[in-house]
């Protein structure tokens, strides 16, 4: 194949991506569900038949716009439908809870409690500190997600300003 | 399979390595830090290109142009956006709200096709579960989510620490 027709292939395969990728939305670059990490490798292993000619631009451009269309289309309908949404991306799954590892949400997830602690860790809670964590979950992005305890939580403006109010100062709104 | 044709493989490879390292030295950090869109796509580009030269199956020159084209049009695409701020929103998007004071902004959610759970989702991520603690979140164009709490919600800063000793003491 000649260089300059691999040049315009180039080209042309680097504008059909950019306009599927706008179009699919920004939340598939952050492959925010499984989905969406799928989608991005089939379309990459697309790419280079087109570049070398191995299928036409035509047909790459019908298959990877198809895609992209379907794909639309289910996050469309996810986001209108709890049952959807759960049975496409699967809603979160509680790992600890109050401190304590959750077996049925660790077995769901294949997670040891290994896996759990190093997780945890990341998070910058060790294993005695367990206590400070009010909720683990793995969240749908496969990401684990923590929050702490109340106590346990860094102290907000609002605090301070709870002191300010037992001074008898003016506090403004707050909760 | 002969040791000649699995030692040129190999060679290949090595010179695929040293390559790809000129080209994202050309390209700047964003490529390799996923910024937007077109940084994504360009990895995934190079990505698939280069498996070639390492097979074997196109020629090295074949597969130097089309890289250097993919890198030329995100370095050309890269500079429109920074030399106009029309051509970024248009290349790249703008950030959309999909919680404004507070409360879900249902309209931005539909136009990410966001639901509500999974907006929950990124702020336990980022440890919030009232989401009253969120003054504004916004998808950015790299697609993560950012998130400005509320004044009041916002941590404790050393500034603040001389009030409150005045005010309790």
């Amino acid at each position: 194949m000649e260089l300059h027709h691999i040049a315009v292939r180039a080209l042309g395969v680097y504008l059909v991506l950019l306009g599927l990728i706008r179009l699919s939305g920004k939340r598939t670059l952050a492959q925010a569900t499984p989905f969406d990490f799928v989608l991005s490798l089939i379309l990459g292993d697309m790419i280079d038949d087109a570049l070398w000619a191995e299928v036409p631009i035509a047909r790459f451009v019908a298959g990877t716009f198809a895609l992209t269309v379907i794909h639309v289309a289910v996050c469309w309908a996810a986001s209108r439908s709890e049952w959807l949404d759960g049975l496409i991306a699967g809603g979160p799954a509680t790992v600890m809870s109050d401190g304590q590892p959750l077996r049925a949400g660790l077995r769901k997830e294949r997670m040891s409690e290994q896996e759990l602690a190093v997780e945890v860790r990341h998070h910058g809670v060790e294993r005695e500190d367990w206590p400070e964590v009010q909720a683990a979950h793995i969240e749908a992005s496969g990401v684990v997600s923590l929050l702490k305890a109340r106590w346990a939580r860094p102290a907000q403006r609002r605090d301070a300003a709870g002191v300010r109010r037992l001074r008898g100062r003016g506090a403004g709104r707050m909760p | 399979m002969d040791p000649h044709e699995l030692s040129m493989t190999a060679l290949r490879a090595l010179g695929v390595y040293f390559l790809m390292l000129v080209v994202i030295r050309v390209l700047g950090k964003r490529t390799i830090g996923n910024f937007s869109a077109f940084d994504l796509l360009v990895a995934l580009m190079l990505g698939e290109v280069v498996d070639e030269i390492i097979y074997g199956d196109v020629s090295i020159a074949q597969v130097l142009v089309a890289i250097g084209v993919v890198a030329g049009a995100q370095y050309a695409n890269e500079w429109l956006g920074y030399w106009d701020h029309g051509f970024d929103a248009l290349l790249e998007g703008t950030p959309t709200v999909v919680v404004r004071n507070g409360v879900l902004d249902v309209k931005g959610m539909r136009a990410e096709r966001m639901s509500a759970r999974e907006v929950m989702a990124e702020l336990r991520c980022q440890g919030i579960d009232d989401i009253r603690e969120v003054k504004q979140a916004m998808v950015e164009t790299d697609g993560a989510v950012s998130v400005i709490k509320e004044e009041w919600a916002e941590p404790l800063r050393k500034s603040d620490l001389g009030e409150v000793a005045g005010s309790a003491g």
